[in-house]
């Protein structure tokens, strides 16, 4: 699961306003970010370890991986995340986003 | 920097420092020859063709977390680049130390134990170049 900002109608129509988090493949992720419908949104990893470059062992840093790429450092113990409050109004998951209105049928 | 002997390389691997397991690294970057000879000629014309860089990294095998294999065993099933980096020195970039940067590198052999008995056990990776920017020498 990443976390994805929507760059135009078409990707808001599709996934959601804003901010939103989706289980990309590493394929998907890559054609949806090649496309430019699609931005990496950064969000905040803490440094497990002391030969991570992005930070010192124990810091928090923002940075935005490609899954794959995060996946690879999350497995080898080099970093691990650091969840947004629960509360955050910035974080919406696509999938929690409430479904269109059907209209009934007569 | 003078000529110098290689004491204190720097080797990054996906943004992680592994100069502490290293003791060997080959950078590479060549481009293909290709043969222009044509009739009438009287020496061979010979033109540069497709680039090709890579990094060989020999590093002691190590299974604690965020290291040798940690580190590298991801890499062979994922097929999203990563950055691979080499200094002369372990200090910063710059024009005295510059680094060999791979920045879009995959990782296509991974041995996982190549040893004998009574060795230390250390592997080799070959990262080669999967992107067009091919081997850079950035000094800041």
């Amino acid at each position: 699961m990443n976390t994805y900002r929507a760059l135009s109608k078409a990707a808001e129509a599709a996934f959601a306003q804003d901010v939103f988090e989706r289980d990309f493949t590493p394929a998907e992720e890559k054609d949806w970010l090649a496309s430019g419908l699609l931005e990496l949104v950064p969000r905040t990893y803490r440094a497990l370890l002391n030969n991570y470059a992005a930070a010192k062992q124990g810091e928090t840093f923002e940075a935005a991986y490609l899954v794959e790429n995060e996946a690879a450092l999350i497995q080898g113990g080099h970093i691990e995340r650091v969840d947004a409050e629960p509360d955050d109004p910035k974080r919406v998951s696509a999938e929690t986003k409430p479904a269109p209105k059907q209209k009934k049928e007569d | 920097m003078s000529i110098f002997t290689l004491v204190d390389a720097m080797i990054i691997i996906n943004g992680v420092t592994l100069s502490d397991h290293g003791n060997q690294v080959t950078v590479t970057d060549s481009r293909e020859e290709k043969d222009a000879t044509a009739f009438g000629a009287t020496s061979k014309a010979s033109l540069k063709g497709l680039g090709e860089a890579s990094i060989d990294i020999t590093l002691f095998q190590d299974f604690a977390a965020g290291k040798t294999h940690a580190t590298l065993s991801p890499l062979i099933s994922s097929a999203t680049p990563v950055a691979v980096e080499v200094r002369p020195t372990s200090a910063a970039r710059s024009a005295t130390n510059p680094a060999a940067l791979l920045a879009t590198a995959q990782m296509f052999n991974y041995k996982f134990l190549d040893a004998s008995i009574g060795d230390v056990p250390a592997t080799t990776a070959t990262f080669k170049n999967s992107g067009n920017a091919g081997m850079t020498y950035p000094t800041a």
